[in-house]
């Protein structure tokens, strides 16, 4: 068959496989952890389809599992005097800062039902950002040596992505137009704050978030094919909390095979 | 020690028993698909691990990868060179990219593994999907 054919034929494969996309819009750092860590385990059931969070969060630091505090510049207090507290997570990576004006994009998919790599899934996520970011007229790419979204020798997206069970969570923040200042706290991923720019910072002009959501939100239906629609938060807990109590109540039980 | 064969689960983690004991570690499939690994999360020796939870983490790229336990066991030793050497798992993951030797628990357990025929059939069936 004819690459094109094969092509053709997956995306077919793909367009049944549901989708739930939620515009979170302001949430704390702590309670969407707390909600992926919930849909990863209902996705890994099959009781919900893959989701594709957004959020924008205060300022927060977090640290992957390889984060060494060393790369926090200030101390834990003086953070916590500002209202910006140190959060250990489980994705890759070392330490991340997320805050206002910082597009958080967290895709909650089942690898293994897409018949994705991680390493293609991580090359996808990027590609979704970097085809958003020249909608923008921004020339975005990737860097050999490390993960992430970058303009020349600045990173304009960070990447950490974790799976369990060979569903993904966490994901990719972009730097709309954050306080860069906030930045100089931490040595992102070991590199020095310098290194780090924004779409603002590019472009000379704020653009605003929720047409930055709409190009990210085009970009990666495009990758990840399937039937998408958008949901409400409060439809997404419902759904949450319907079947979290299901799940407990052993009305559920899990069907937790790998292939489909 | 006897050496029994190797068993796979599908969450590709593999089992290679010798007697009571089982060596662990991810199959080779899932080593190459994962691309080098920069970075692992062993288990503590003496730690309890329960079939089809998390025992340990791999990451590479800037992706971290939970492994469920393929089996229920007691962590007798850990592959203490990953720590300077994860890459030791793309090289030679039945060798020496093991993770970590259980105690086996329930010798049940491992009839639930595929053998690597089996598990060699199960990635080309979802190759076909």
């Amino acid at each position: 068959m004819l690459r094109a054919d094969l092509e053709a034929e997956r995306d077919e494969l793909m367009t049944d496989i549901d989708g739930w996309i939620v515009n979170l819009g302001h949430a704390r750092y702590i309670e969407v952890l707390d909600l992926q860590r919930k849909l990863v385990d209902l996705r890994q059931r099959n009781t919900v389809p893959d989701t594709l969070l957004l959020v924008e969060h205060e300022s927060v630091i977090t640290l992957g599992r390889r984060g060494s505090i060393d790369n926090i510049l200030s101390g834990a207090e003086d953070l916590a005097s500002q209202g910006i507290h140190i959060q250990r997570v489980e994705r890759g990576g070392d330490v991340t800062y997320h805050g206002p004006g910082q597009l958080v994009v967290y895709p909650i998919v089942h690898l293994t039902q897409r018949n994705l790599s991680v390493r293609g899934f991580v090359d996808l996520l990027e590609e979704a950002l970097i085809k958003a970011l020249a909608d923008f007229g921004i020339r975005a790419g990737r860097n050999p040596q490390h993960r992430g979204v970058w303009v020349s020798h600045r990173k304009v997206a960070a990447l950490g992505v974790a799976i369990r069970r060979w569903v993904s969570f966490h994901g990719i923040a972009l730097n709309v137009s954050p306080n860069m200042d906030h930045f100089c706290y931490i040595n992102p991923c070991a590199l020095r704050s310098d290194q780090v720019t924004s779409m603002s910072e590019l472009l000379g002009g704020t653009p605003g978030m929720k047409e930055v959501a709409q190009r990210v939100v085009a970009k990666f239906i495009e990758l990840f094919p399937g039937k998408w629609h958008e949901i409400s938060p409060t439809e997404l807990f419902t759904e949450v909390r319907k079947e979290n109590v299901s799940a407990r109540a052993g009305i559920n039980p899990a069907p937790t095979t790998l292939s489909k | 020690m006897a050496k029994g064969a190797l068993k796979i689960s599908q969450d590709h983690v593999y089992v290679q028993t010798s007697d009571e004991e089982a060596q662990v570690g991810i199959s080779d499939f899932a080593a190459e698909a994962l691309g080098t690994i920069i970075y692992v999360e062993l288990p503590e020796v003496g730690d309890d691990v329960i079939k089809n939870e998390p025992f340990a983490t791999v990451e590479s790229g800037k992706a971290s990868v939970e492994l469920p336990a393929p089996i229920s066991g007691k962590v007798l030793r850990v592959n203490q060179e990953l720590e300077e050497a994860p890459d030791l798992i793309n090289q030679d993951t039945y060798g020496k990219g093991w993770i970590a030797v259980l105690a086996i628990k329930e010798t049940g357990d491992l009839a639930e593994l595929m053998s690597k025929p089996d598990y060699d059939m199960f990635l080309a069936a979802a190759e076909e999907e």
